[in-house]
C-alpha cells in the first residue's frame, strides 16, 4: 500500500502548520499566520499542487522537493507503523496501523498519513476539534468535582493522568427508515380491595396497535474495534450541523485513525439501535396510561445511507491503584464517558444503612405497639 | 378583798368541775378537733401515732359531709357473746359516741367474737347500703389481713368517703346489716409457701362443705403448677356494669388477694351482668390464650347458666389443669422478670413473616437508592430516539382498543401474628386499674 505522509507548512515561513482548535483555522505558531479561507488553504496547498496526495512531500522550505522515503516491505506494508518525518527525516513510529495522522516525536510536526485514509477510507465528513486539550483537562476536573461525595478517595489527582490524547475517531452514520408494528397491551388499574384473606383487583385490558414507520438520521457506530461501544456511545450527541466536508488537514495536530469495523460489521448494532428507538416512538403513542406488556414487535430497516465521518474525541487514562480507568470526551460538545471509581463502603452505608435505620426503627414501634 | 378572793375561789372551783368529765373520757375516747369523728379504742390496738392518722383523715371527710363517724375496737362486749349482742353494743355505742337521730356511720371492730358491724343512721342510710357496706368489709378485712388495723381503718374511711362521692344509692336505706349480709370475705386458707386457693361468696351461692371441696380440687392444681387460684361469685359489681368495668372488677379482686403481676387466675361469676370473665395474671397469661379461655368457657358455660357453680368451679380446674399439662399456648413465651414473668405480648416465630417483609423492603429500597446513588459514576446508554427525525413517524395502523375487565384475586392472608383482640392463639393484655398486667376473656350468659 501507498503511504504517503504529509506535512502541511506555513506558505509564509515554512514552519509546521496545524489546525487550531481555538479559531477554527489553520495557525501558524511561528509567525502567527493564518490560514482559514478556501483560497488560502488552496493557495496553502499549492505549493503541493502538482503532487497528489499519494506523493510524499518536503522539507523545511515547504517546497515540494522529494519523496520522503519509507521503508517498504511486506511486514512494514501489513503494519505500517514506521514513517519517515518529511521535516527532519527521523523515523516516526505510529502506535497503530490505523493511525491516519501522527506527531514527530522529534521536531513535533504534525504529519497526516494521507494514504491511509484514501479510496474507501477517505471519510466524508468531519467534525473538527472544539475543544483543546486544556478544556479536556478542566472539563474533566468540573466533571468529576460533582461527583466528589461518593467517589473513590484520591481519585482524579492530575499525577495520575498517564496519557491523554485528541483523536478523531472513525464514526459509520446511519441514516434510516425504519418499518414495523408494535402490539401492546395496557393494563389499568379500575380498583383494589381486600375481600377477607384476597386481594381483588380490577383492571381493564387495553389492546394497543401500532404499524408505521419512522426515519432516524445520523445513528452513530464507532468503526473501530479498539474503541469502547458503550463509552462512545456515553459521549454523544455530535452536532451533525456542524459536520464539513472531509478535508485532510482538519487532521493535522490531532490523531486520527482509519476505521477497521466496516459498515456491514456495525449493521447489528445500528439495527438494534433503530429498533429500539422506533419501539420507543411508537410507544409514546399509547396515552393509555397502566401496566405495560409489549405482545409482539417488529422491526426492520427498509432503506440505509452510510456517512463515514470523523468525529472528534479527547481520550483519556488514569492510573488509581494500579487499575487503568479510560475516559472520552466528546470534542465538539465536551461531554464526558467513563467509569468513575466509587467508595463502595459510604455508598453501601447510605444505601443500605438509611433504609435499614429507619426499618428497624418502624419495627420497633410495630412491636411496641403490638405490646402496649 | 375578801369579795375578791371568794370569787377567784369559785371560779377555780368550778373549771375543776368542768374539766373533771373530760379528763376522764380521755382516757377512752379519743376526739380530734370535732365532735363528728370519735375513735374509741378499748384494746389498744393502735398506737397514738395511728390514731391521730385515723383521726385527721376521717376528720376531713366529716367535715366535708357532715357525718359522724366513729370507729370502735373492742376485744371484750360483754358476757354475751351473741351476733345479736354486738350489733346491740355497736348501736350503743353510737348513740353514746355521735348522738341518737344523729348523721353518721360507726365502724365496729369486735376482736372479742370477730363479728364487725356497721350501724348507719340517718342521711347516711341511703348512701352506705348492704351493698356498700359488704364491700368496704371485704375491703377492710382484706387490708387487715394484708397489711395492719391501722390500714384497714384507713381504708374504712376512704371506702366511706368514696361511697360518699359516688352518691346515694338507688337501693332502699337500711340501718346497717344483718348478720347473713356481713361479706364472709375470702375462703381458703392462706398455707404459708404456697400458691393462693380462695373463694370469694359473698351472697352464699355455695354451700361450705362445696366450698372445701372446690378449695381441695383447685388446691392440688395450685400446689402442683404454684398458680393462686380464685373464685369469685358476686351479685354487685360495683358502680361500673360494663363489660370493662366486668373486667377490671375481675382484676381488681385477684391482685387485692394475690398481689400484682403474680402467677394466677380468677374466674369470675356475676350474676350483676351476667357477664362471666376470667383473669389472668403472670405466667398464666401464656398458658390459658383467649382461644383456651374460650374453650374453659364451653366447659363451664352450661353449668353457670343452670346455676350449678359448684360443676362449674370444678370444670373450671379441671380444664385449667388439662392446658397447663399441655403447656403455653402456641409456645408462648414471657421473660423473667424478678418474681413472675413479663410475658411477650407477641409469639416470636410469627415475628419471621414480618422479618422477611421488612427486609425485603429495605433491600429493594436500598437497591433503589444503590442504583441511584452508582448511576453518575457509570457508563450511560445513548437514547436512540434523539436521532429521530421530527414528524417522520408515519402510522398505518393505530388502533387503541378496550378489551374488557379482568377481575384477578391473589391469596394475601392477613397477619395472624397480631397480639391485639381477635388473634386465637394469642394472649389479649390489659393493665388493671392497681396496674399489673392481666389476660382474660369474657362470655356473656
Amino acid at each position: 500500500m501507498d503511504t504517503n505522509v504529509v506535512a502541511y507548512k506555513c506558505p509564509s515561513c515554512g514552519a509546521p502548520l496545524s489546525f487550531s482548535v481555538e479559531t477554527q483555522d489553520f495557525a501558524c505558531e511561528y509567525c502567527g499566520g493564518h490560514y482559514h479561507t478556501k483560497e488560502q488553504i488552496d493557495y496553502m496547498l499549492s505549493a503541493n499542487k502538482n503532487k497528489s496526495f499519494q506523493e510524499i512531500d518536503y522539507i523545511d522550505s515547504g517546497e515540494p522537493t522529494q519523496e520522503t522515503e519509507y521503508i517498504d516491505d511486506s511486514e512494514f506494508n501489513e503494519n505500517n507503523s514506521l514513517y519517515v518525518c518529511p521535516s527532519c527525516g527521523a523515523a516516526v513510529m505510529t502506535d497503530s496501523q490505523l493511525s491516519a495522522s501522527a506527531i514527530c516525536h522529534y521536531c513535533h510536526s504534525p504529519v497526516v498519513l494521507s494514504g491511509r485514509l484514501s479510496g474507501e477510507f477517505r471519510p466524508h465528513k468531519i467534525i473538527p476539534f472544539k475543544k483543546t486539550k486544556e478544556q479536556a483537562l478542566e472539563g474533566f476536573d468540573l466533571w468529576i468535582k460533582g461527583k466528589k461525595f461518593f467517589m473513590a478517595k484520591g481519585f482524579g489527582a492530575p499525577e495520575a493522568l498517564e496519557k491523554i490524547q485528541g483523536i478523531y475517531v472513525p464514526y459509520w452514520l446511519a441514516d434510516c427508515s425504519v418499518e414495523g408494528n408494535l402490539n401492546v397491551d395496557v393494563f389499568k388499574t379500575l380498583s383494589t380491595t381486600r375481600s377477607g384473606d384476597y386481594i381483588v383487583k380490577r383492571e381493564e385490558r387495553i389492546s394497543c396497535v401500532r404499524d408505521g414507520s419512522i426515519i432516524f438520521h445520523g445513528i452513530p457506530a464507532d468503526g473501530s474495534s479498539k474503541a469502547n461501544d458503550m463509552l462512545m456511545e456515553s459521549i454523544e450527541p455530535f452536532n451533525y450541523d456542524e459536520l464539513l466536508d472531509f478535508n485532510m488537514s482538519y487532521l493535522s495536530g490531532h490523531n486520527a485513525e482509519k476505521y477497521d469495523v466496516t459498515k456491514e460489521m456495525v449493521y447489528p448494532r445500528i439495527m438494534q439501535r433503530a429498533a429500539e428507538g422506533a419501539e420507543a416512538e411508537f410507544l409514546k403513542t399509547i396515552q393509555v396510561k397502566g401496566r405495560t406488556e409489549i405482545v409482539s414487535k417488529n422491526f426492520r430497516i427498509t432503506n440505509i445511507n452510510w456517512k463515514y465521518a470523523m468525529l472528534p474525541l479527547w481520550f483519556m487514562s488514569y492510573n488509581y491503584k494500579g487499575k487503568m480507568y479510560y475516559y472520552a470526551m466528546n470534542g465538539q460538545t465536551g461531554k464526558f464517558g467513563g467509569i468513575i471509581p466509587y467508595n463502595k463502603l459510604k455508598v453501601l452505608l447510605f444505601s443500605v444503612g438509611i433504609p435499614l435505620a429507619l426499618g428497624i426503627g418502624a419495627f420497633i414501634l410495630f412491636i411496641l405497639g403490638g405490646s402496649l | 378583798m375578801i369579795k375578791k378572793l371568794a370569787a377567784l375561789l369559785a371560779a377555780l372551783f368550778m373549771c375543776s368541775i368542768l374539766t373533771l368529765p373530760s379528763r376522764a373520757e380521755e382516757e377512752i375516747v379519743n376526739t380530734y378537733n370535732s365532735t363528728a369523728v370519735q375513735l374509741l379504742d378499748v384494746s389498744d390496738s393502735l398506737s397514738t401515732e395511728e390514731e391521730d392518722e385515723i383521726l385527721f383523715a376521717a376528720d376531713s371527710f366529716a367535715k366535708r359531709s357532715g357525718f359522724n363517724v366513729a370507729i370502735v375496737i373492742t376485744d371484750d362486749i360483754g358476757d354475751d357473746k351473741s351476733d345479736e349482742a354486738a350489733i346491740l353494743f355497736s348501736e350503743n355505742m353510737y348513740n353514746a359516741l355521735c348522738g341518737e337521730g344523729s348523721d353518721g356511720i360507726l365502724l365496729f371492730i369486735n376482736n372479742d367474737t370477730k363479728y364487725d358491724y356497721a350501724p348507719v343512721h340517718g342521711q347516711c342510710e341511703s348512701y352506705y347500703n348492704r351493698a356498700v357496706l359488704a364491700d368496704i368489709f371485704t375491703a377492710i378485712h382484706n387490708e387487715w389481713s394484708e397489711r395492719d388495723l391501722k390500714s384497714a381503718c384507713l381504708l374504712f374511711v376512704e371506702k366511706i368517703e368514696y361511697y360518699y362521692d359516688v352518691g346515694s344509692q338507688e337501693n332502699t336505706a337500711v340501718t346497717g346489716i344483718s348478720p347473713e349480709d356481713i361479706p364472709k370475705g375470702p375462703i381458703g386458707e392462706d398455707i404459708p409457701g404456697k400458691p393462693k386457693v380462695k373463694i370469694l361468696d359473698d351472697y352464699n351461692y355455695l354451700t361450705p362443705s362445696e366450698e372445701q371441696d372446690i378449695i381441695s380440687t383447685a388446691r392440688s392444681f395450685s400446689d402442683k403448677s404454684g398458680f393462686n387460684i380464685i373464685f369469685a361469685i358476686t351479685d354487685e359489681i360495683g358502680s361500673d356494669k360494663s363489660d370493662r368495668g366486668t373486667m377490671n372488677y375481675a382484676d381488681d379482686r385477684y391482685d387485692e388477694l394475690c398481689g400484682i403481676n403474680t402467677d394466677g387466675i380468677l374466674l369470675l361469676i356475676n350474676n350483676d351482668t351476667k357477664y362471666d370473665w376470667i383473669s389472668t395474671s403472670g405466667s398464666c397469661i401464656n398458658y390459658y390464650s383467649d382461644d383456651r379461655i374460650d374453650r374453659i368457657f364451653d366447659r363451664i358455660y352450661d353449668d353457670i347458666v343452670a346455676g350449678d357453680y359448684y360443676s362449674a368451679c370444678i370444670g373450671f380446674v379441671d380444664k385449667c389443669e388439662s392446658y397447663y399439662n399441655q403447656g403455653k399456648a402456641n409456645n408462648q413465651i414471657g421473660i423473667q422478670s424478678g418474681d413472675g414473668y413479663i410475658e411477650l405480648d407477641f409469639n416470636p416465630i410469627e415475628l419471621i413473616q414480618p422479618l422477611i417483609f421488612f427486609v425485603i423492603i429495605i433491600a429493594v429500597i436500598s437497591g433503589v437508592i444503590y442504583s441511584a446513588i452508582t448511576a453518575p459514576y457509570k457508563l450511560k446508554k445513548s437514547v436512540t430516539t434523539r436521532y429521530t427525525v421530527p414528524g417522520s413517524l408515519l402510522l398505518t395502523k393505530n388502533i387503541t382498543q378496550s378489551r374488557g375487565i379482568t377481575t384477578t384475586r391473589i391469596y394475601s392472608p392477613r397477619s395472624s401474628g397480631s397480639s391485639r383482640g381477635g388473634s386465637r392463639g394469642h394472649s389479649s393484655t390489659h393493665r388493671s386499674s392497681s396496674g399489673g398486667r392481666h389476660g382474660g376473656g369474657g362470655r356473656r350468659r
